[in-house]
C-alpha cells in the first residue's frame, strides 16, 4: 500500500473521504474529483433524503451583480443572525451566487422563467427585495438532484484517479449509501486519517483509510424530531466531538417559527412567510370563537420586518404562545395562482397534515426547534480585506488536523444558511471551500495515511469493536429500555434543552438519567445483532455525547445572558480526555501550521459551566393545550402516548416480516394492534409498533425494520405496500387506508430484495439511474453562454423532476421486475427530463442506448399505472410517449441507412 | 518506470461494456460526443423483433382480420353473397400464397414473440384496477383466448377440408357447427362469440398500443381519445361479427338486414346443410326452428 514519497507530495491518487450526501457534501466531492482527487463518499443515505433535498425556500441571488443588489443580498443578509466569524462567508457568498445560479442553469435545474426564457425571478417582501430565483415549490431537490447527477455520472464512468508510480490505480470517486459513520481514525498526533464506518444493511463495520475527511452530514434536525432517526443525526457530529474538535455555539438553537401543530410537527419553511403571508394572534382571549370571527383590531399582527430573523421571531411567537394566545397563519388575502406555484408544497402540508384549506381561513402553527445554530468550529482564512483567502488549507478545517466539516454540521453554515433563501448556496459553496481546502491541506501533508501500516487501522477497528460489544459480554439480559427507546430520550433530553424546559440540573440529571439505563442494555446479545436496535445502539455514543455538549453549551449560553438577549459571543467547547471543557483559545495545526484561534469575544465569560445560572428570561414552562396535545412530550408516538387510552379506535396492523436479506423462509406476517385517530399516518403507527414492538397476541419481538426519513412525503424512502399497493407510509393515513376498521396489511415491496422487514433494497434503481447520468466539465459550465428556456418546457422538465425515487411506479408496474431488463418509467422519466434540458446534448447518446435499447421504452406495457400510482404526480405516460416517438425514429432512421 | 493504464470496461444497460479514456476529462469528452455508443447487434435485433412484432400486429394480421370477418359477414346477405365475396379473395390463384404470407407467417411470428413477452408480463390488474391496466391484462389473456381460438378454427376449416381435399362447403359447415349444440348448450356459438370478443379487442386494444409503441401519440390526452376511438371501432367490428355467429347459429340477422328478394335464405341454407351438423358429432336443432 504505500507510496512513494513523490507521490505524497504531489498529493494525488490519495483518497479522501466525504461524509454525507446533500448539497454540501456533494460540492465537496464535485470539487475534489473534477481536480482529480480520488474519492470515497460515505452516506446515511441517498440524496433525495437529506434535509437539502427538502428546501423549499429557492435561491435569494442578486443577479444582476449590480452593487444596489449586491449591497441588498448583503445587508438582508447581515442583518440577521450572522456572526463576526461568519461576516467574510457572507460577502462571499454574495459574489459567487450568481455563478452558482448560472453553472445550475447548466446543469439543468428547472428553474422559473419568464416569458422570454430567462430566468424568472421575483422579489419576495421578505426578504429585503432581493431577487429570487426558484424551481417551483421545490427548489431543494432539483438542485440536489442535479449535483447527484454529477457525482454519479463520475461514479458510473468508473475514471480512474491519475495515479502514482508504483501504486494501484483507483477509481475516481466511490459511493458507499446506507453506511453509518461511527468514529473517526486519527494518527498517534492526533491527525483524521480515517474513519469507522457501520453497514445498515449487515450491521458490519469496517475502517476506511483517507487522506483527509469531510463531514458533511446535516444539522441536528433529526435529533429535533424534524427528520429521520435521531441517531443517525448525531453520529458524525459525535465522532468529532469525540476525537477532540471544537464545537462552537451548539446550545444556540435554531427555530422554525411556523410548524403545523401535531404529534410531529411539520415545519412550513419561510417561503409563506415571505410571500407575504400574515401571522397574527389575538389580544384578548379567544373566547371559544372561530379563528376568523376575530375583528381586526382584535388581533396582532407582526410586521414582515420583525420576521427576518426566525429565531427572534419564534421566541416572540413562543412568548404569545405561553401567554394563552395562539398564532395563526393566515394566506387568505393573498393570490392563490402565486401561492400555487410558488409554495405549493407548504399548501400541500396545510392540506394533508393540518387538515385544513389554507385558502379558507387562518391556519395555527407554532415554532420548533428545528436545530443548532451552531456546530463544529470551522476556521476560515481571510486576508487583509476581510476576504476568504480560496486556496487555503484552513477553510473549512475543524481544530483536528485532517478533518474538515461542511454544511448544517458546521458552526458558519449554520448561520449563514439559516437566512432565508440561502441555504442551497451556502451549502454549495460550504462544501467547495472545504474540497479546496482539503486539496490544499493535502499537497502539503508529511506522511499519507496510506503510508501508515494496516494494523493502525485495524487496532482502532477492533478498539471500536471491543468497545460496542463490552455491553453484550456477560451481563445478563435484562427487560428494560430498548435501544431504540433509549435514543428517543437522549432526543427528548435535547427537545427539552432545545425549548429551555427546566434548568439546566434538570436537563443533566435527566441525560445522566438515561446515560444510567444505557449501561444496563442487553442491545447488543447475539440474538438481536440484526435488528434495528443494533443500528440504534451502535449511535448511542456519538449521540449521547453530542446532547451532553448540547446540554453544557445551552447552559453556558443561558448563564452568559445570551439567550436573553445580551449580545452574541461564541461559546466553544471540546472534549478533552472525556471531559468536556469550554475554551475560548486554542491552538491547532493545519497544512504544517500551527494556528491560533480566540472566540474573542469582547464579553465576560462566565466563570464556571458546573455553576451555570438558572434559566434566563426566555424560559417558559409549555403551556398544556397552546401545543397541541403532545407539547409535553414532544412525540406523540412514545410508548407511553401510545398505551391506549380508553375508547380510542384500534386497528390492526398486519405486517409481513423477514429477518435478513435471502432468508425468505423467516417470512411471516405478525399482527399489532395500534391506536389511531383522523390524523395517525402510517409511519406514525409503524414507528410506534418499533419504539414498542409487541404484537397483537401479546409477544415482545424485535422490532420492525422500516425506513423513514422526511414524514412529509417529500424522499420517498418509506414506501411500502398497503393492502397491496404501493404507498408511502409518511402519507397513509389510517382512518383512509382502512375506513371501517378492517386490518391493514403492510408489506415491503415486492420488486426489489428484501434486505429486512419492511426494508428492501432499491440500488437497481440507482445503478440504472446511474448509468445515464453524465458528468460535466466544470470549465465548460460557466462559458458564459445564456442558457434560455421556454417557460412551458420548464414547466415539463419541472415536472419530471419532481421524482423522489420512492420506487412506486416500479412496484405498479406489470413489466418491472427481477426477471426482465426494463428499467421502468422512473428511469426513462429521467432520461426524457435529460432530453429536455439545457445541454442535452451531452451524453445524449448513452441516454438514448438506454432508452432505446434492450431494457429500455420497448419493454413498456402501456398499462399506465406508473403515473396513476405517482405520488407526486410526475407525467410519466407522457415522457414514455415521448420516447416511444424518439425510439421509433431511430429505428426508421437506422433502417433507413441501411 | 510507468505502469501502462490498465483496461477497463463499465456497464451500458445491462452487461455490455464500454471502453472508457483514463483522465475524467476524457471521460466527460467521451460522453459529450458519442452519440452513437451501445446499440450492439444483439440490440437492434431485439429492437427490430419489438417493432416487428408489433408492426405485424396491425399490417397485415390486423387487416386481414377486418378483412375476414367482413367477409364472412357477408354470409348474412345470403349464401350467394357469402360464396361470391369469398371467391374474390379466394378465387385467385396465388390466393394460398396471399395466406400464407398475409397472415400464417406473420401469425406465427407475432404469435410466437407474443408468448416470450406474455411470459414475462405480471399482470396486476386486481391491485391497481384502473381501465388502462385492466386493458394491459385483457389483451394478455385476449392473445391466449386467440391463439387457441384461430388455432382450433383454422384446423376445423382448412385442416379438415385440406385432409378431406374436397371443396370445401364453408357455409353449410359453419352453420352445421354453428347451431350445433352439445349437452344441449350451444357451446360452439358461445366459443366463436368469446374467441370473436378475443380477437376483437386483442385487434383494438393492440392499435392503441401500436399508436403508442410508434410515438404516433405522445400525451397521455390524445391517447385517451384514441383508445376511445379504437374502442367504438372495435365494438362496431364485434357487433358485426358477432352478429355473423348469431345468423350462422340462430338464422336471424341483428344488424345488417337481409336485401329485398333474398328473404332469408340463409334459414333454408341451414335447415338443407343440417346432417353437416349431424356430422359434427351431436345433433342440434338447426336454425333455431
Amino acid at each position: 500500500m504505500s507510496g512513494s514519497s513523490a507521490a505524497v507530495i504531489r498529493g494525488k491518487g490519495r483518497r479522501v473521504i466525504v461524509v454525507g450526501s446533500g448539497v454540501s457534501g456533494l460540492s465537496a466531492v464535485l470539487d475534489l474529483v473534477r481536480a482529480g482527487v480520488p474519492v470515497l463518499q460515505i452516506s446515511s443515505g441517498p440524496t433525495r433524503q437529506s434535509p437539502s433535498a427538502r428546501s423549499q425556500e429557492g435561491i435569494a441571488v442578486a443577479l444582476d451583480r449590480s452593487d444596489q443588489q449586491r449591497s441588498d443580498h448583503r445587508s438582508a443578509s447581515q442583518a440577521q443572525i450572522v456572526g463576526r466569524a461568519a461576516q467574510p462567508l457572507v460577502e462571499h457568498l454574495v459574489e459567487q451566487a450568481p455563478m452558482l445560479v448560472e453553472e445550475l442553469t447548466s446543469l439543468g435545474v428547472p428553474f422559473c422563467r419568464d416569458p422570454s426564457g430567462e430566468l424568472g425571478r421575483v422579489t419576495l417582501p421578505g426578504w429585503g427585495g432581493l431577487p429570487v430565483v426558484s424551481a417551483g415549490a421545490t427548489t431543494g431537490q432539483q438542485v440536489a438532484a442535479a449535483l447527484e447527477r454529477q457525482v454519479r455520472g463520475f461514479d458510473w464512468n468508473q475514471a480512474v484517479a491519475p495515479f502514482d508510480p508504483g501504486a494501484r490505480p483507483q477509481p475516481l470517486l466511490e459511493r458507499l449509501e446506507y453506511w453509518d459513520v461511527l468514529g473517526l481514525i486519527q494518527d498517534d498526533h492526533g491527525v483524521a486519517i480515517g474513519v469507522l464506518a457501520c453497514d445498515q444493511r449487515t450491521l458490519a463495520l469496517r475502517a476506511f483509510a483517507a487522506d483527509a475527511v469531510c463531514l458533511a452530514t446535516g444539522g441536528l434536525a433529526g435529533l429535533f424530531g424534524m427528520s429521520g432517526s435521531p441517531g443517525a443525526a448525531g453520529a458524525a457530529l459525535g465522532a468529532a466531538l469525540r476525537a477532540g474538535a471544537v464545537v462552537a455555539n451548539l446550545g444556540r438553537i435554531g427555530w422554525e417559527p411556523t410548524c403545523l401543530d401535531g404529534a410531529v410537527k411539520r415545519p412550513l419553511g419561510s417561503l409563506l412567510c415571505s410571500l407575504g403571508a400574515r401571522l397574527w394572534s389575538p389580544r384578548g382571549e379567544m373566547r371559544g370563537l372561530a379563528p376568523t370571527a376575530l375583528a381586526a383590531d382584535e388581533c396582532e399582527l407582526w410586521p414582515a420586518k420583525d420576521r427576518a430573523n426566525p429565531d427572534a421571531l419564534s421566541q416572540a411567537l413562543r412568548r404569545r404562545i405561553a401567554g394563552g394566545s395562539p398564532v395563526f397563519l393566515d394566506l387568505s388575502h393573498l393570490d392563490r395562482d402565486t401561492l400555487s406555484t410558488r409554495a405549493r408544497w407548504a399548501l400541500e402540508l396545510v392540506r394533508f397534515f393540518g387538515d385544513a384549506d389554507p385558502f379558507a381561513g387562518p391556519v395555527r402553527v407554532v415554532p420548533c426547534p428545528s436545530g443548532s445554530r451552531g456546530g463544529l468550529w470551522v476556521d476560515c482564512e481571510t486576508d487583509l480585506e476581510g476576504r476568504i483567502v480560496l486556496d487555503s488549507p484552513r477553510n473549512q478545517a475543524t481544530s483536528v488536523s485532517g478533518l474538515y466539516a461542511a454544511g448544517g454540521i458546521e458552526w458558519l453554515h449554520c448561520q449563514v444558511g439559516a437566512l432565508p433563501g440561502n441555504r442551497l448556496t451556502a451549502g454549495m459553496l460550504a462544501g467547495r471551500l472545504a474540497g479546496a481546502g482539503i486539496r490544499a491541506y493535502q499537497s502539503r501533508i508529511e506522511t499519507s495515511a496510506f503510508a501508515l501500516p494496516q494494523s493502525v487501522f485495524d487496532r482502532a477497528l477492533e478498539a471500536l469493536e471491543s468497545r460496542l460489544g463490552r455491553d453484550a459480554s456477560d451481563r445478563p439480559p435484562r427487560e428494560g429500555a430498548s435501544a431504540l427507546q433509549i435514543q428517543e430520550r437522549l432526543a427528548d433530553v435535547a427537545v427539552r434543552v432545545a425549548r429551555r424546559d427546566g434548568r439546566a440540573e434538570q436537563w443533566r440529571a435527566a441525560l445522566t438519567a438515561v446515560e444510567d439505563e444505557m449501561s444496563g442494555c442487553d442491545v447488543l446479545a447475539a440474538e438481536r445483532r440484526q435488528s434495528p436496535e443494533r443500528r440504534a445502539a451502535l449511535h448511542w455514543d456519538g449521540l449521547r455525547t453530542v446532547v451532553r455538549t448540547l446540554v453544557e453549551s445551552a447552559a453556558l449560553e443561558l448563564s452568559s445572558g445570551a439567550d436573553a438577549g445580551r449580545g452574541l459571543r461564541e461559546v466553544m467547547m471540546r472534549w478533552e480526555a472525556g471531559v468536556l471543557e469550554c475554551v475560548d483559545a486554542f491552538e491547532y495545526q493545519c497544512g504544517g501550521h500551527a494556528v491560533a484561534v480566540s472566540s474573542d469575544t469582547g464579553m465576560d465569560r462566565p466563570d464556571d459551566i458546573a455553576g451555570a445560572a438558572p434559566i434566563g428570561a426566555l424560559s417558559m414552562p409549555d403551556v398544556p393545550g397552546c401545543e397541541g396535545e403532545g407539547s409535553t412530550q414532544r412525540r406523540g408516538d412514545r410508548p407511553e402516548v401510545i398505551a391506549k387510552p380508553p375508547g380510542q379506535r384500534t386497528l390492526v396492523l398486519r405486517v409481513l416480516r423477514q429477518d435478513a436479506l435471502e432468508r425468505p423462509t423467516t417470512r411471516r406476517w405478525e399482527s399489532y394492534e395500534v391506536p389511531y385517530d383522523g390524523g395517525s399516518t402510517l409511519a406514525d403507527a409503524l414507528r410506534a409498533i418499533q419504539l414498542r414492538p409487541i404484537t397483537a397476541d401479546g409477544r415482545r419481538v424485535n422490532p420492525i425494520a422500516f425506513e423513514y426519513e422526511c414524514r412529509e412525503g417529500s424522499c420517498g424512502a418509506c414506501t411500502v405496500l398497503t393492502n397491496g399497493r404501493a404507498t408511502r407510509a409518511c402519507t397513509a393515513k389510517l382512518g383512509e387506508i382502512s375506513p371501517r376498521g378492517k386490518p391493514v396489511s403492510v408489506a415491503p415491496l415486492t420488486k426489489f430484495p428484501v434486505v429486512r422487514d419492511l426494508v428492501v433494497d432499491r440500488s437497481r434503481l440507482d445503478t440504472d439511474l446511474g448509468a445515464i447520468a453524465v458528468a460535466f466539465d466544470r470549465d465548460g459550465l460557466l462559458d458564459g453562454a445564456a442558457v434560455l428556456q421556454p417557460p412551458a418546457t420548464q414547466q415539463v422538465v419541472y415536472a419530471l423532476s419532481r421524482c423522489i425515487g420512492c420506487a412506486a411506479c416500479l412496484e405498479a408496474c406489470p413489466e418491472y421486475g427481477s426477471h426482465t431488463d426494463f428499467v421502468g418509467a422512473a428511469v426513462l422519466a429521467e432520461i426524457d427530463c435529460r432530453e429536455l434540458s439545457p445541454r442535452a446534448d451531452h451524453g445524449r447518446g448513452r441516454r438514448l442506448a438506454v432508452a432505446t435499447g434492450v431494457g429500455g421504452i420497448d419493454e413498456c406495457g402501456k398499462s399506465g399505472n406508473c403515473a396513476l400510482v405517482c405520488p407526486v404526480g410526475v407525467p410519466l405516460t407522457d415522457s414514455l410517449g415521448r420516447l416511444s416517438r424518439v425510439a421509433a425514429r431511430r429505428w426508421l432512421a437506422h433502417w433507413a441507412q441501411a | 518506470m510507468t505502469t501502462p493504464p490498465p483496461s477497463r470496461s463499465t456497464r451500458l444497460g445491462h452487461g455490455k461494456l464500454l471502453e472508457l479514456p483514463n483522465s475524467p476529462i476524457e471521460a466527460v469528452a467521451l460522453s459529450a460526443d458519442s452519440s452513437e455508443t451501445g446499440s450492439t447487434s444483439v440490440e437492434r435485433r431485439e429492437n427490430s423483433l419489438r417493432r416487428l412484432f408489433s408492426l405485424v400486429g396491425v399490417v397485415p394480421l390486423g387487416v386481414f382480420m377486418v378483412v375476414y370477418l367482413w367477409t364472412t359477414a357477408n354470409a348474412m346477405r345470403g349464401r350467394e353473397a357469402f360464396e361470391s365475396a369469398r371467391e374474390t379473395w379466394t378465387g385467385h390463384p396465388f390466393a394460398w400464397l396471399v395466406v400464407l404470407c398475409g397472415f400464417w407467417v406473420p401469425f406465427a411470428f407475432h404469435a410466437g414473440f407474443g408468448i416470450r413477452l406474455l411470459w414475462r408480463s405480471r399482470p396486476n390488474a386486481l391491485r391497481y384496477p384502473s381501465a388502462r391496466n385492466w386493458a394491459h391484462a385483457l389483451q394478455r389473456v385476449s392473445a391466449a383466448v386467440v391463439m387457441v381460438f384461430v388455432a382450433a378454427h383454422a384446423w376445423h376449416f382448412r385442416g379438415r377440408s385440406a385432409i378431406a381435399s374436397s371443396e370445401a362447403d364453408s357455409f353449410g359447415r359453419l352453420c352445421g357447427d354453428l347451431s350445433s349444440t352439445q349437452l344441449g348448450l350451444p357451446l360452439v356459438a358461445a366459443g366463436y362469440l368469446v374467441g370473436l370478443a378475443a380477437v376483437v379487442y386483442h385487434l383494438s386494444n393492440g392499435l392503441y398500443g401500436f399508436c403508442r409503441t410508434w410515438g404516433l401519440v405522445v400525451v397521455d390526452r390524445q391517447g385517451q381519445r384514441l383508445a376511445g376511438i379504437f374502442g367504438a371501432l372495435g365494438l362496431v367490428l364485434y357487433v358485426i361479427a358477432a352478429s355473423t355467429v348469431i345468423y350462422f347459429a340462430t338464422g336471424s340477422t341483428l344488424v345488417l338486414a337481409p336485401s329485398p328478394g333474398r328473404v332469408d335464405p340463409g334459414v333454408g341454407a341451414c335447415t338443407v346443410s343440417a346432417p353437416a351438423a349431424v356430422a359434427v358429432g351431436e345433433s342440434g336443432d338447426p336454425g333455431g326452428q
